[in-house]
């Protein structure tokens, strides 16, 4: 993955995210990393609405998306994101501690690129974010313009 | 024509010697017999009717003695009656059968003296006999029918006196007939009834009456009857014919009837279809509805049904009872009095050539709450399911993302502390620091990451069979004919190194269908075969059996193995939720059965155990037959 792809984690739990961090790290994966703490921040971001940061034109974005979310949570921001005909160009690939068939399901139907649990087992958690990792090195992400379908 | 022409033939002188011809032509044309006797019985005059009669002709007879003549009638009654009055001289009149053809007839003989000897007239009256004694026939029979009639007659003067009364008229009241024959009509009459309608003095009737009435018996006792009086003529004399007859079975069944319709709690009715009104309604009516019989009579029923139910119950009305054809479970609304709704399902059999219809109606206000009530809680249920579902799943959601940062973090902790050790190992510190550190680094720390991590890889497994066990209560079932051989044999191979690894000895015999969910009794022989399996006495060969018998409607398996047992006092918590009975045996939450139990509820099976402890359990699942329940 080129260095320019900056890495979307939109987590609530600080914990998760900072565990996410650090083995992506440990992956090699050295790209920056926005953390969004729940689903509205992260569609303000990819929408360029509200006061916070707004993304920026003519630039690569992967998606890490927690399901459960305060306000809005990640299978609606995937739908919002899958509808959009821009933003659907950016992979997002679920990171959640369920492993509900019907929400691995419903994840799949709106179009998610990928869907990884995160377990318990550290051990099983390290190796999920390597394979994250690795996903993340060999995707190719495409560049998405400065205008969303939605406005 | 034919006797003057008989007697212009054989001439005056020849037919009656030594009567004048005047006389003789007159005698001729009588239509009585008439010959005269000499004294030695030789006939001198012999009449046209006589020989009509005796058939003879006048010329063959006159001049013979008559038994001569007539050898049949000799020693009979003629020849003594004709030789009595030829020697007393005293007229004499017989009548008679005289049986021998060609003579067989009935006559009326009167004989008298005369100068030669005797005259003797006759006539044969055998024609006149017979109409009488059909006519004493005729009348014996109306007597008969008279006599025993079923129903009682009497025949009355017009001032009340009886006069003639039959048989069943004593059998029904007691009284002989000389006895009715000194009373009056009042005499039987109860005395409530007296002066009522139609029991007024009989002979008031213009023309006739019929009504029902209440007679006193001899005994006193008292009796229904129903009279049919009827003016009549005999002999210029004016009487009434009285037919009564003893309505007491029908009373009594119309009492019953009328019984059963005062008693009954539906609301029974008698409608006029053609103007849509009540002829007769029930008492039920007043008790359920509230209104008084008058009310209600003669009112049309639609001014009592609910406004949204008139265009229903009119169609009813016109569609079906107009048409003939009865109504079964038709519902509506009616007002009561008091101007709530009753909800009433009737039933209603027209008769449209009376224009009317018979209905009952029930009360089903109470059912239709209740089944509301049932609707309303079971959506409540449902929506508490859903509810406690969504919390099972969220809990359980919610609850592992903290075991997550809870294991991470321990396990984060525990490269730090190796982190450290190797910092530590690098700079030397002073013996005696090392000498301390050494057992936090080593024991406390790790010894306390252990139980941080086991702990929360140990809540991780009961939250994962919460969410199983959340999963295994929704979800469509789908009912179908289940190959128990084919299931088991499916269940068995997924499981086949585990019994291989223990050199457990598997024994399974041939499987009824039944019918289930394929995946849902995977589940259930899946999570008892583990159980069998995990539970197994170590110091013996493992032996588990399967089995399976139909009972009735329910097909049933057997899971027998010859483990550790349970004891008594353990069955009943054996399925209860998160239960282990030993915790040290495998892995597990302690949900198997729970969720056997509960996949088995849904399907309406069952489950029972029985278990020694020592010996082994014998887990015994039914489920619906394959061939019940299509």
């Amino acid at each position: 993955m080129h260095q320019d792809v900056v890495i979307l984690l939109a987590e609530d739990d600080a914990g998760h995210a900072n565990l996410i961090r650090k083995n992506l790290a440990r992956a090699g994966i050295v790209n920056e990393i926005l953390l969004f703490r729940d689903g509205q921040e992260i569609l303000d971001f990819l929408f360029q609405q509200g006061d916070g940061l707004h993304r920026e034109p003519e630039c690569a974005y992967v998606l890490l998306l927690d399901i459960r979310m305060p306000k809005v949570d990640g299978l609606q921001v995937l739908e919002r994101v899958k509808n959009d005909p821009e933003l659907r160009k950016m992979p997002v690939l679920m990171i959640t501690t369920t492993d509900d068939p019907r929400e691995v399901e419903r994840s799949h139907a709106l179009g998610c690129n990928n869907y990884i649990t995160k377990p318990i087992d550290y051990d099983k958690f390290v190796n999920a974010i390597r394979q994250l990792g690795m996903f993340l090195a060999v995707v190719q992400v495409p560049v998405i313009n400065g205008k969303t379908g939605e406005e | 024509m034919s006797i003057r022409k008989n007697s212009a033939d054989k001439g005056m002188e020849k037919w009656c010697e030594g009567v004048e011809v005047d006389t003789a032509i007159i005698l001729d044309y009588i239509s009585d017999g008439f010959f005269v006797l000499d004294k030695e019985m030789v006939v001198t005059c012999f009449n046209g009717a006589a020989e009509r009669y005796l058939q003879k002709s006048a010329a063959d007879v006159l001049g013979q003695p008559l038994f001569d003549v007539f050898p049949e009638a000799r020693n009979s009654i003629f020849e003594t009656k004709y030789r009595e009055v030829m020697e007393t001289r005293h007229p004499t009149a017989f009548e008679t059968w005289f049986d021998t053809p060609p003579y067989r007839n009935w006559y009326e003989v009167r004989v008298f003296p005369c100068r030669k000897g005797i005259t003797v007239c006759f006539q044969v009256t055998t024609e006149r006999r017979e109409a009488e004694a059909a006519l004493y026939e005729s009348e014996e029979w109306f007597r008969i029918l008279f006599e025993e009639a079923p129903d009682a007659i009497f025949i009355e003067a017009l001032d009340d006196r009886i006069l003639d009364t039959n048989a069943a008229a004593s059998r029904m009241l007691g009284y002989s007939r000389e006895e009715f024959r000194s009373m009056t009509v009042a005499d039987l009459q109860a005395p409530e009834v007296r002066g009522e309608e139609g029991n007024i003095l009989r002979k008031e009737l213009a023309q006739g009456a019929f009504f029902e009435g209440l007679d006193i018996r001899k005994d006193g006792t008292r009796i229904p009857v129903e009279v049919n009086n009827s003016r009549m003529h005999v002999r210029n004399q004016e009487l009434v014919l009285s037919i009564v007859r003893d309505i007491s079975d029908r009373k009594q069944v119309e009492e019953e009837l009328t019984q059963i319709f005062r008693m009954s709690l539906d609301l029974i009715s008698i409608a006029d279809i053609n103007t849509a009104t009540f002829k007769r309604v029930n008492p039920a009516f007043t008790t359920v509805l509230g209104y008084s019989e008058e009310e209600l009579l003669g009112r049309p029923f639609l001014d009592f049904v609910h406004p949204d139910d008139i265009e229903a119950t009119t169609r009813s009305l016109e569609e079906k009872l107009k048409t003939g054809s009865s109504v079964f479970h038709f519902l509506n609304r009616y007002r009561q009095k008091s101007g709530g709704y009753r909800w009433l399902s009737w039933v209603s059999h027209p008769l449209p050539e009376k224009g009317v219809t018979y209905s009952i109606a029930r009360d089903v206000t109470e059912q239709k709450r209740a089944q509301r009530e049932l609707v309303r809680l079971n959506t409540e249920l449902a929506e508490k399911n859903t509810e406690l579902e969504q919390v099972v799943y969220v809990a359980s959601h919610d609850l592992r993302s903290p075991l997550v940062n809870i294991a991470g973090y321990s396990k984060e902790l525990a490269y730090a502390v190796e982190d450290l050790r190797r910092v530590l190992d690098q700079v030397s510190a002073a013996p005696e620091a090392e000498k301390a550190l050494a057992p936090i680094l080593d024991e406390d720390i790790p010894e306390a990451l252990h139980f941080i991590r086991t702990s929360a890889s140990k809540m991780d497994a009961l939250l994962m069979g919460l969410l199983r066990l959340s999963r295994s209560g929704r979800g469509a079932l789908k009912i179908e004919p289940l190959d128990m051989n084919e299931l088991i044999t499916r269940v068995i191979d997924s499981t086949d190194f585990q019994f291989r690894e223990g050199g457990i000895t598997l024994n399974v015999s041939d499987l009824p269908p039944c019918r289930g969910d394929a995946v849902q009794v995977n589940q259930v022989f899946s999570n008892l075969l583990d159980n069998a399996r995990k539970y197994l006495d170590p110091r013996r060969q493992g032996i588990i059996r399967i089995s399976g018998t139909i009972e009735g409607e329910r097909s049933v398996y057997c899971i027998e193995d010859n483990g550790v047992g349970i004891a008594p006092g353990h069955l009943d918590k054996i399925f209860e939720i998160f239960h282990r009975l030993d915790p040290s045996r495998g892995s597990g939450e302690g949900l198997g059965l729970t969720i056997v139990r509960r996949i088995l509820g849904r399907l309406g099976g069952d489950i029972r155990v029985e278990s020694e402890i020592g010996t082994g359990s014998r887990f015994c699942v039914s489920l619906p037959t394959g061939e019940t329940e299509k």
